[in-house]
């Protein structure tokens, strides 16, 4: 079973703090659906900072977590922190979808 | 009688080093537990620094049952400026170059109220500011309130941001009465000799609190190569006694403060129009 949720409505236009990130995925993984869709519609930004969190909580969580409809610099700003991580030596697996077709794009 | 004198003109660092002046004032009346009486009655100029630190400080102590009152600019224009931006308690509406003052005090029961406070301030400031500066106000602005977030325990914070079209800069201050950088650093067992060396260390990356976790530590130093590389601009920051201020292709100045010094981090950016939209991606990679 699948459930979808809107990121406009829970964080704004912006994501800034760690915080919210992971008090989020608290909630997240206490949902009792296994498949959650996190649709990053309307989300314009989201900090560096809360890319980290979110790339760390997703890992760690047991749920599957798919991202739909992000935009470009939100895109960007994931790949960056995933980048730092690669320079780093740390493999962190966090597929970017082209969300209408959910299609992987290549980071 | 505080009496508020500001140097004129557009040095920030002067005004800092005044309002600092009138904090150390403030605080003095307070633990004499005298009413804060302020005599603004000659200001001639403020400047957005100034606005913040001193009411800033008024709201903490108005909190703390401080009874204030003031007399106002004999300048009209100054006098008018002060209503409309919200000196000293903040202001709901805003004005076409202007985000009035926003205090906000800290609420531990909401977790996502720091989020919440700068979507709202970013949301007022569209529309306010040229859309060449891209994404840089909202990742300064992201950064600086993450931090206050994490690391500062504050009870009170305070945002304000004005841009000047004539002058062509946006000058944007976020204040907050938490644990300051050097205390922090103390808190961390991290060696310092001066409060200006720990913020040093901080803004350059050198070294962060956090020092198991990787991907830490990078807020500052990205605000810092934005605001200075990228966008020209200057940054001023006071934490406890400690001052830095770095300007595009000057020598950046550290020094400690002998009398006066802020219990809480005070950050101020001015930020040039830019020519081009800035591209703050490749400042981020660290």
């Amino acid at each position: 079973m699948e459930k979808r949720i809107l990121l406009l409505e829970r964080f704004g236009d912006n994501i800034f703090t760690r915080n919210t990130i992971s008090v989020f995925f608290e909630e997240i993984n206490k949902m009792k659906e296994a498949e959650i869709e996190l649709d990053f519609s309307s989300v314009d930004f989201i900090s560096r900072s809360c890319a980290d969190e979110y790339l760390k909580r997703k890992q760690s969580s047991k749920k599957k977590i798919l991202e739909v409809n992000m935009s470009k610099e939100v895109c960007s700003m994931f790949n960056v922190v995933k980048n730092q991580y690669k320079k780093a030596g740390v493999v962190i697996s966090f597929d970017t979808y082209n969300t209408k077709n959910k299609k992987l794009i290549p980071a | 009688m505080i009496k508020v004198n500001l140097s004129e003109g557009d040095s920030v660092s002067n005004q800092v080093k005044d309002s600092l002046k009138i904090i150390s004032e403030i605080d003095k009346a307070f633990d004499k537990r005298e009413k804060i009486n302020l005599d603004l009655s000659n200001v001639k100029w403020v400047l957005p620094c100034s606005v913040i630190l001193i009411s800033g400080k008024l709201m903490e102590v108005l909190s703390k049952g401080a009874e204030i009152s003031y007399i106002s600019p004999k300048d009209l224009n100054v006098k008018q400026w002060f209503s409309n931006i919200g000196f000293p308690l903040g202001k709901k509406s805003d004005g076409d170059t202007f985000i009035s003052i926003k205090h906000f005090p800290n609420n531990p029961q909401n977790k996502n109220q720091v989020n919440e406070e700068a979507n709202e301030v970013l949301q007022k400031m569209e529309g306010k500011i040229p859309n060449s500066f891209g994404d840089s106000i909202r990742y300064i602005l992201g950064e600086l309130v993450a931090n206050i977030d994490e690391h500062s325990s504050f009870t009170f914070a305070s945002l304000m941001a004005q841009y000047y079209p004539k002058k062509e800069h946006l000058d944007l201050a976020v204040l907050d009465n938490g644990i300051t950088i050097p205390f922090n650093f103390e808190k961390s067992n991290i060696n310092f000799e001066k409060d200006s060396e720990a913020i040093k260390k901080a803004l350059y990356g050198e070294i962060t609190t956090k020092r198991d976790e990787l991907m830490r530590g990078y807020g500052l130093k990205s605000c810092k190569d934005i605001s200075l590389k990228e966008v020209k601009g200057e940054l001023h920051i006071v934490s406890r006694k400690g001052i830095i201020i770095l300007k595009e292709s000057k020598k950046p100045i550290f020094y400690d403060f002998d009398d006066v010094s802020l219990e809480g981090t005070f950050l101020y950016f001015r930020l040039p129009t830019p020519k081009k939209k800035v591209n703050i991606y490749p400042y981020l990679e660290g």
